[in-house]
């Protein structure tokens, strides 16, 4: 049984990689790759031939769309982060029962809870609770009550989930992860600006 | 850098003279969460130890690690969260008392610390309806069995919980849980575990609520509840002040360095009052990395705006309200990236 970790922002360097393949111009590249990671996506974009529009530097040249070169909701490209928290228990929930602040979630039969890692200081936005779902073991899992500070709940029913288990809030739509629209839409708060949090506080991973 | 976040420790220990006197002759435990509420832990602990704080609260053991190199031997330090055996070998190495809410996290921490021949110091929550972390009321003396036979690995020497804040009348109830678990325990454990369930508003408005520790974050940063007392009631000012230089003037707006990427939330645009040297002005539009305001005579170049806290027109929890949210998140989306300035 794998332990559980803090949530964690993934950076797939491959997706960011094929996002601008064949692409020219000037990657913008502020506020640490807008939380992805300057160290590690630098690189990458420059080794692609393109110019990097970093916090003391722009470059002349047409500046690729973020939406295409990060992979946001909207941009026809794959999601270059994918946020992870984990399972960190399980327990019954009770018909009647409330979860989280205010009690802003009850539940209208027995079921499962998880708590899991992640929460609005890692820029798991407050609003999504109650709103949003996440992918856990398989499953959609929505969450429940009020976001707190470093973790969330969610409602895993009969499903099969362990302490451990990964639990992905959004990734790439295309392998049946939760979409990054969504918190969009809940929230009204633009792409870019939820995943620069994410990126300066979860703890970041890049990938090949 | 043309924005920071400036941080006033001089507020900060007022802030924790008033907690103090409220909450006494309960115990303060300040929270420092995610970097000290994104105030910078290393700053906030060393100025907390020098005002007298004994307790400190984190949510993993890396941030105790932190508080214990830079607060010392002397502070006591509660780590609410274990993931792994590595976080119960260093909280065993470093004096941390860690906080278990579960029945497979307790026998971790028993066998881990009998493998070291060692004593944790373990806090155990019980469920008081939150249903988060915490053992639920119906496990609670199976739970209190097994700190009994694990008496020679760890010491409980607290018992603890959060509550709703739903109603008075269900946190009412959860007190009700919460003494019935403690008193249990107390009369398992030699010598009775401390107690602590309140937060930052119940323990200001709540006397019964403070038990032995009152586990207070917020206050101490100066944030208020949204819908709340005000700050002046309550007796406490904001920390933290968002602020950022103006890069650019033209002939109705000024242009300053600090946008969305930087964590001053987006959907503040129009609606926002902001502090600048011709007086408050609104806030227009928010971009990546610069927003706009309303100009005034003489902006030039340089010309600091308070965007939002304690120096600024609107505290954190004002412009929470504006949005809907709390204060704390609208201070943890500050970026970490912008520099912290202390006065």
């Amino acid at each position: 049984m794998p332990s559980p970790r803090p949530a964690r922002a993934l950076i797939s360097l491959a997706a960011l990689a094929q996002n601008v393949r064949g692409l020219s111009g000037v990657a913008d590249v502020r506020r640490d790759a807008c939380g992805h990671g300057l160290q590690a996506c630098g690189p990458v974009l420059a080794a692609e031939g393109l110019a990097l529009w970093t916090d003391d530097e722009r470059p002349a040249g047409t500046v690729i769309e973020p939406a295409r070169l990060w992979g946001l909701p909207g941009g026809g490209a794959t999601p270059v982060m994918t946020l992870v928290g984990s399972v960190l228990s399980t327990k019954v929930l009770r018909v009647g029962e409330g979860v989280s602040y205010g009690y802003t979630f009850r539940a209208e039969r027995d079921t499962r809870v998880a708590l899991v890692s992640g929460g609005y200081a890692q820029g798991v936005v407050r609003e999504i609770g109650n709103r949003a779902h996440v992918r856990v073991a398989g499953h959609d899992a929505p969450i429940v009550g009020r976001v707190a500070m470093d973790a969330c709940v969610v409602e895993i029913g009969e499903a099969e989930v362990a302490r451990g288990d990964d639990v992905v809030f959004f990734g790439n739509p295309g392998t049946g992860d939760p979409d990054l629209a969504v918190w969009s839409d809940v929230t009204r708060l633009g792409a870019p600006e939820i995943l620069s949090l994410v990126g300066a506080r979860a703890a970041r991973e890049a990938h090949r | 850098m043309t924005a920071w976040l400036d941080v006033d420790l001089g507020a900060f220990a007022a802030n924790l003279a008033r907690v103090r006197e409220t909450v006494a002759p309960a115990r303060h435990m300040l929270v420092v969460k995610d970097d000290a509420y994104g105030h910078g832990l290393e700053p906030i602990v060393t100025r907390a130890v020098a005002e007298g704080v004994e307790w400190f609260g984190t949510f993993d053991v890396p941030t105790a690690l932190a508080v214990r190199r830079a607060g010392g031997a002397g502070c006591r330090i509660l780590a609410w969260t274990v993931y792994d055996d590595a976080d119960i070998d260093r909280a065993l190495d470093a004096s941390v008392d860690l906080g278990v809410g579960d029945a497979f996290v307790l026998d971790a921490v028993i066998r881990r610390a009998r493998e070291r021949g060692l004593h944790a110091r373990v806090h155990l929550k019980i469920d008081t309806g939150l249903h988060r972390n915490g053992i639920r009321p119906e496990d609670w003396s199976a739970a209190i069995a097994r700190v009994q036979l694990g008496v020679d690995a760890i010491a409980l020497v607290g018992v603890w919980s959060h509550i709703a804040e739903a109603s008075d009348s269900e946190d009412d109830a959860a007190r009700a849980v919460f003494i019935a678990a403690a008193d249990e325990a107390a009369a398992s454990v030699t010598p009775p575990p401390l107690r602590h369930l309140a937060a930052s508003a119940a323990s200001f408005a709540r006397p019964e609520f403070r038990f032995d520790l009152a586990r207070i974050g917020a206050f101490a940063y100066g944030i208020r509840p949204d819908g709340g007392p005000a700050d002046e009631l309550l007796g406490i000012r904001p920390v933290a002040t968002l602020c950022a230089e103006t890069v650019a003037v033209d002939d109705s707006r000024v242009t300053v360095g600090a946008g969305a990427l930087d964590g001053l939330d987006s959907r503040l645009a129009g609606v926002l009052r902001v502090g600048t040297p011709g007086g408050e002005r609104t806030l227009l539009s928010v971009d990546a990395t610069t927003a706009t305001v309303g100009g005034w005579p003489g902006a030039r170049p340089g010309d600091v705006v308070t965007l939002l806290g304690g120096r600024a027109p609107l505290t954190a929890t004002d412009a929470a309200e504006l949005l809907g949210t709390i204060g704390e998140q609208v201070v943890l989306r500050i970026s970490p990236r912008l520099p912290r300035r202390y006065r």
